[in-house]
């Protein structure tokens, strides 16, 4: 990567008590980067993100944001973040557009036009007037995102933010999150239960458990893969596995339910299934195992709950 | 300060875009009027003593207190002043301001304050601890702007609030005495440097509410102090009523012990000083406004530490 970070969590720890909450957590945010923040409950993604916000300071370590100290310089770091934590809480005794007037007003030099477009932008321009007690979910977390990108931050955290969304709004959401990411330079975390809208949405995925960050990647690495799980469906799969215990490349294989499972890779695939036809047996079907991120995700965090 | 208005426009709206805001305006209001109704109901019910026999009763009253031994010295020139005044009224032949006259109305209309501190109370309580009630805290306090600053705009509001609700029951008061009451030929008299003059009922009834504000002052910020220390709207509500009818009860309860000079219920009611005996001997006007400055920067300070040191994990 060779642009500068928007953001850096430089070892980041925070003990409440005795307990270590957040132990040691570094993570660097580029522009233009969409990153997925995954974890358990309670593996302290709400305290990190708490942390880059400023609500909680950290016990040690330090938050950089757009190259200015959170702790040093709050007001000029701050006003490159936009986020969203936890839920999109609002004024509901307020209109919506009351709301964005009184967040505008926070921000200073934010003007009626700008509202206007951001109101456009999420989609609410028929009931920003209404007050947001009658608001569905999904539309207080438009209004959620409409705040969150009033004053065009380099930094944006949102936190569940498809939560209550209906599909197209999720599809809409996301179009909208990658447009601002490659258009603007934004750089984006995500948190969410959605590990499939994590893979659609994100670049990178950073997935912390008990405080600690334990793995950070990008999606794509996903689908290079080398070896992936095949199942084949054959006439005899007795004389089937038979007949592959010679290949030594396959490192697994064996017989489920009348199924072959072989882990593989595709040229491979390709091959088996040209010896098989030659040698007499059917193949009705092959399938691909993907591994979604939700396995992979059960897989490092020990198949704790996702939260 | 461009900065500063806008947060105060932001506190503003908040307070009177609530329909609570609005039903306890309105219940204050309808309060004064009843009171006004009630009262002018009640006096027509009784019967008019002429007022010279009433003076001359108060007179002997006076005398007799005056001539106490145990009187102390602020008792006596209490006493004696109103016996100079009981005097000349006799002499000149000039009325008190009878029962159920605008002017004796609107003098007694500073009880409507306690609905005011009532209500000053709840939106003190509530302007910080609501926040992180309804979550909001967390959008709030993410901005370019200073959490100690947020505070201040909000104590801010609190106080323009208080204003407003004051002024609010003054004017009702005015308006519910013009409707319910009689002009009346009363007049006030008052010592001053040893002559008796007149003393008009807007003088007297300004001087009345703004010795009650102090108290609505220091209540409203003891309130707003508890609010962003527990950061719980009912518990900053309750504790603060609970004071504000207790409080007073202490002074009496353990009135002779020391330490009741520096408490703050001894001090927050100045209109004391209007009276022939303070709450606890020997304390003076100068004092108490020491003490109750002492107590509001305690107040402030604390509201301000909790609020921009501690972290924000609901």
């Amino acid at each position: 990567m060779s642009q500068q970070p928007v953001v850096q969590l430089k070892h980041l720890t925070k003990k409440m008590g005795r307990k270590t909450i957040i132990d040691n957590l570094s993570l660097d945010l580029y522009p233009g980067q969409v990153t997925g923040f995954l974890g358990p409950n309670g593996a302290g993604k709400t305290t990190t993100i708490r942390m880059m916000v400023g609500l909680i300071k950290p016990t040690s370590g330090e938050v950089m944001i757009d190259g200015h100290r959170l702790s040093q310089d709050y007001t000029k770091s701050i006003s490159q973040v936009g986020a969203i934590v936890e839920n999109p809480e609002m004024y509901k005794f307020l209109s919506g557009y009351q709301n964005l007037i009184h967040f505008a007003r926070l921000q200073g030099n934010i003007t009626k036009q700008r509202i206007k477009e951001v109101v456009k932008q999420v989609g609410l321009e028929k009931r920003i007037h209404d007050k947001v007690q009658t608001y569905s979910l999904g539309m207080r977390q438009r209004l959620g995102l409409a705040q969150a990108i009033l004053h065009k931050p380099k930094f944006l955290i949102l936190d569940e933010p498809t939560n209550g969304l209906d599909p197209a709004g999720i599809r809409e959401f996301r179009m909208y999150l990658r447009k601002i990411a490659a258009e603007d330079g934004v750089s984006v975390l995500v948190s969410s239960h959605l590990l499939s809208e994590i893979e659609l949405m994100c670049d990178r995925i950073a997935v912390i458990q008990e405080g600690k960050l334990i793995t950070i990647r990008s999606v794509e690495d996903n689908d290079q893969n080398q070896n992936n799980t095949f199942l084949f469906e054959v006439s005899h799969p007795a004389k089937a596995l038979k007949l592959i215990e010679d290949h030594q490349e396959i490192k697994k294989a064996e017989e489920k339910k009348g199924y072959l499972q072989l882990t593989i890779n595709k040229e491979q695939a390709a091959e088996l299934n040209r010896i098989f036809v030659e040698n007499g047996i059917a193949v009705y079907e092959i399938t691909k195992l993907r591994k979604t991120l939700e396995d992979e995700f059960l897989e490092m965090t020990g198949g704790e709950q996702i939260g | 300060m461009a900065e500063m208005i806008r947060l105060l426009q932001n506190e503003w709206m908040k307070i009177f875009r609530r329909n609570s805001t609005i039903i306890l305006i309105a219940i204050l209001v309808g309060s004064v009027l009843l009171f006004a109704f009630v009262n002018s109901w009640g006096n027509s019910q009784q019967e008019n003593v002429p007022w010279k026999e009433e003076v001359q009763q108060q007179l002997m009253m006076y005398e007799q207190q005056a001539a106490n031994p145990e009187a102390t010295d602020k008792e006596l020139t209490y006493y004696e002043e109103q016996q100079v005044i009981s005097e000349h009224r006799l002499e000149e032949n000039i009325p008190p301001l009878e029962r159920g006259s605008f002017g004796q109305f609107l003098v007694d209309s500073k009880s409507n304050l306690a609905f005011a501190t009532l209500f000053t109370v709840i939106i003190a309580s509530g302007i910080v601890a609501s926040e992180f009630t309804w979550g909001t805290i967390k959008l709030l306090t993410i901005r370019p702007v200073k959490r100690g600053k947020i505070l201040w705009a909000k104590y801010g509001a609190v106080l323009l609030f208080s204003f407003t609700i004051v002024i609010i029951a003054y004017v009702t008061s005015i308006i519910s005495g013009w409707i319910f009451f009689d002009t009346g030929e009363g007049v006030l008299l008052t010592v001053e440097n040893g002559e008796v003059i007149k003393q008009s009922i807007w003088v007297e009834s300004l001087k009345l509410y703004g010795l009650s504000f102090v108290n609505l002052f220091i209540m409203t910020s003891f309130a707003f102090m508890v609010g962003t220390l527990s950061r719980s709207n009912a518990l900053a509500i309750g504790l603060s009523i609970f004071l504000m009818f207790t409080g007073q009860q202490m002074v009496f309860l353990l009135q002779e012990y020391t330490i009741m000079r520096y408490y703050l219920f001894t001090h927050a009611d100045l209109t004391q000083y209007l009276q022939p005996r303070t709450l606890v001997e020997g304390i003076t006007p100068q004092f108490s406004i020491v003490v109750l400055i002492i107590y509001l920067v305690i107040f402030l300070t604390i509201s301000h530490l909790s609020f921009t040191k501690r972290d924000i994990a609901t």
